[in-house]
């Protein structure tokens, strides 16, 4: 579950999830909403694999979602799904899946590690990301 | 952060102390005045000036000018200068837009002599620029021809025809950065600004038609009545992966140094180290790129003009003008780096330009003696942004600010709706009242306001 809220010159995304896993699943599909795909065809037809480690699980979770973010705008791909191979909180190896798109409707250009933090409590799992738009 | 807690220095000058946050390295000072030092403190960008006092090899204090607002690690509008051999480099306070900066091309045309032409002519502009996300250009570079842009920058855009050699002169730093190192620049930034050299991309950025309302001071050829030109883009997508790919590397790098900060966003590694090095090279190869891309697009442009106004229309380039870089400078008799986001150089004598909204003004100015003595060569960069972009989506209706500039007398040429509503006037502060702060300062002199007549945006 995620929200989308502003931020002065950026755009604030709140996600939630019972596992860190799913925080980022959720997270890659709270990325691809920002980014407002157009003219996305209607099958899964990109994949793009992704090894990352990291010193903790914030820093893993934004490297992650830039890895998804890079690839979505050197590929056009709205990425939509996650297919973890492995994963710890602090390293991971997964296939991004989604779909080809003509384009997006806001520039991303870049996920923030500002005031990034993967907290664990009675809701689950949870983070605040900042995107530079 | 409360009022109380900032030292008022004269009537457009605060200082936070080193005492504020024990982990403070130097003081912040905030050149503003009292009314917009309230809308300053509804956000966090103080906040994020102090933790940018803590990096390694700061001097004197860290600035944060009168359009300072909220970022991420760096407040937007700020200046931070290190020593060149004990300091730091933090491509956050370079940001991601990296020589994201402003382009003022001088025509020989007077509003009254084309006020009828004017929507044909911002028509044809916004044909021959590309805008808009992801849009890419006509010229695509591959391999060593775009390594080439990357090392050459401006110089390299004019040896490919788009432009005049004289045009050069009228560039900070030439338009090239000499650190430039293209095989420091990964592969996936290649990739992402590979089709964008001539587009100016989306949010903020854009192309206007302003005419000269008002000349302070007779300088840089400029009279009322005149039209220019104002080109606002930067390094498109390559220097957004630079950014991420260093911030990255740095974030990790940092422990190796004995680095501790109270944001990651701030990662920075020495100098003088491996990390540093390297992204002084990437951030020059950016810079270099984003130079390369105004100067295609001043070319697209002039072809538009001449096209709609005659073979024998000019657009001399006035001035070229860097506000997201980090740049080798001296002060105080020794080297430094300073970082400048969302701040311009502002060197005495150097024309200076501030672009505000799309419904209000612009100024042209010039640096002054007190940015030399007081923000190392640095000046404002723009109005600066008060309202969120999604904020400005739910709150302005898009066919009203239509209407409303065209009463204004300003044509909008905007891909999307959504883009011309995200940069509404009202999402920015009063340009007037920042570049006031700056002039009374003695930071910059005022030289002309222009008055946008049409805007082409993304």
């Amino acid at each position: 579950m995620w929200n989308i809220d502003h931020h002065t010159a950026d755009v604030r995304l709140t996600i939630t999830a019972g596992t860190l896993s799913e925080l980022f699943a959720d997270a890659v599909r709270a990325l691809t909403a920002v980014m407002e795909p157009e003219g996305s065809t209607s099958r899964n037809d990109a994949a793009f694999a992704v090894r990352l480690d990291a010193a903790d699980s914030t820093a893993l979770l934004v490297d992650f979602l830039n890895e998804a973010l890079t690839a979505s705008h050197i590929h056009r791909v709205a990425f939509t799904g996650v297919d973890f191979q492995s994963f710890v909180p602090t390293k991971l190896a997964a296939t991004l899946i989604g779909q080809k798109v003509r384009g997006f409707g806001e520039d991303v250009k870049s996920v923030t590690y500002h005031g990034a933090r993967v907290t664990f409590g009675e809701g689950g799992w949870a983070v605040t990301l900042v995107l530079d738009i | 952060m409360r009022k109380q807690d900032l030292n008022k220095l004269h009537p457009w000058l605060w200082e936070i102390p080193k005492s504020y946050r024990a982990d403070m390295r130097v003081p912040a000072r905030v050149y503003t005045d009292e009314r917009m030092l309230d809308s300053i403190l509804g956000d966090r960008s103080l906040e994020q000036l102090v933790n940018v006092a803590t990096l390694p090899g700061l001097q004197r204090y860290v600035i944060a000018m009168p359009d300072v607002h909220e970022g991420y690690g760096f407040p937007i509008g700020g200046v931070a200068a290190v020593d060149a051999k004990t300091g730091v480099i933090s491509p956050g306070g370079i940001g991601y837009d990296i020589n994201c900066g402003v382009r003022l091309l001088r025509s020989d045309a007077r509003l009254d002599d084309i006020r009828g032409s004017m929507r044909k002519l911002a028509h044809s502009i916004a044909r021959a620029i590309p805008s808009g996300v992801g849009r890419g250009g006509s010229l695509t570079l591959r391999g060593d021809d775009f390594d080439r842009v990357l090392a050459g920058g401006a110089a390299r855009a004019v040896e490919l025809g788009y432009g005049e050699p004289a045009d050069l002169q009228s560039i900070e730093s030439g338009g090239r950065l000499d650190a430039a190192d293209p095989s420091a620049v990964s592969n996936d930034a290649k990739q992402r600004g590979a089709d964008q050299l001539g587009t100016i991309g989306s949010g903020n950025h854009f192309v206007e038609i302003d005419v000269v309302e008002r000349v302070f001071e007779e300088r840089f050829g400029v009279e009322e009545g005149q039209l220019v030109v104002q080109i606002h883009t930067g390094s498109r997508g390559l220097g957004h992966q630079v950014a991420t790919d260093y911030i990255k590397a740095m974030a990790r790098a940092m422990p190796k140094y004995g680095i501790e900060l109270p944001d990651r966003e701030l990662a920075c590694a020495p100098l003088e180290s491996a990390e540093g090095r390297r992204y002084l090279q990437a951030m020059s190869a950016a810079a270099n790129f984003a130079w390369a891309n105004r100067q295609i697009i001043t070319a697209g442009i002039r072809r538009a003009w001449r096209h709609e106004l005659g073979a024998a229309a000019r657009l001399d380039l006035l001035y070229d003008v860097a506000h997201n870089v980090a740049k080798s400078e001296e002060y105080d008799g020794r080297k430094m780096i300073v970082h400048r986001k969302g701040a311009t150089r502002a060197f005495p004598g150097q024309p200076v330009l501030i672009p505000g909204s799309m419904g209000t003004a612009s100024y042209l100015l010039a640096g002054a003696e007190a940015s030399m003595r007081e923000t190392f060569g640095s000046s404002c960069h723009g109005a600066g942004r008060v309202m969120s972009r999604m904020r400005a989506k739910k709150e302005i209706d898009g066919h009203e600010l239509r209407a409303r500039l065209e009463r204004m007398g300003i044509i909008a040429e905007a891909a999307s709706t959504k883009g011309l509503v995200e940069e509404a006037p009202e999402a920015y502060k009063d340009v007037d009242a920042v570049v006031d702060v700056v002039a009374r300062a003695g930071i910059a002199t005022k030289v002309a306001r222009l008055k946008p007549v049409a805007v082409v945006k993304g």
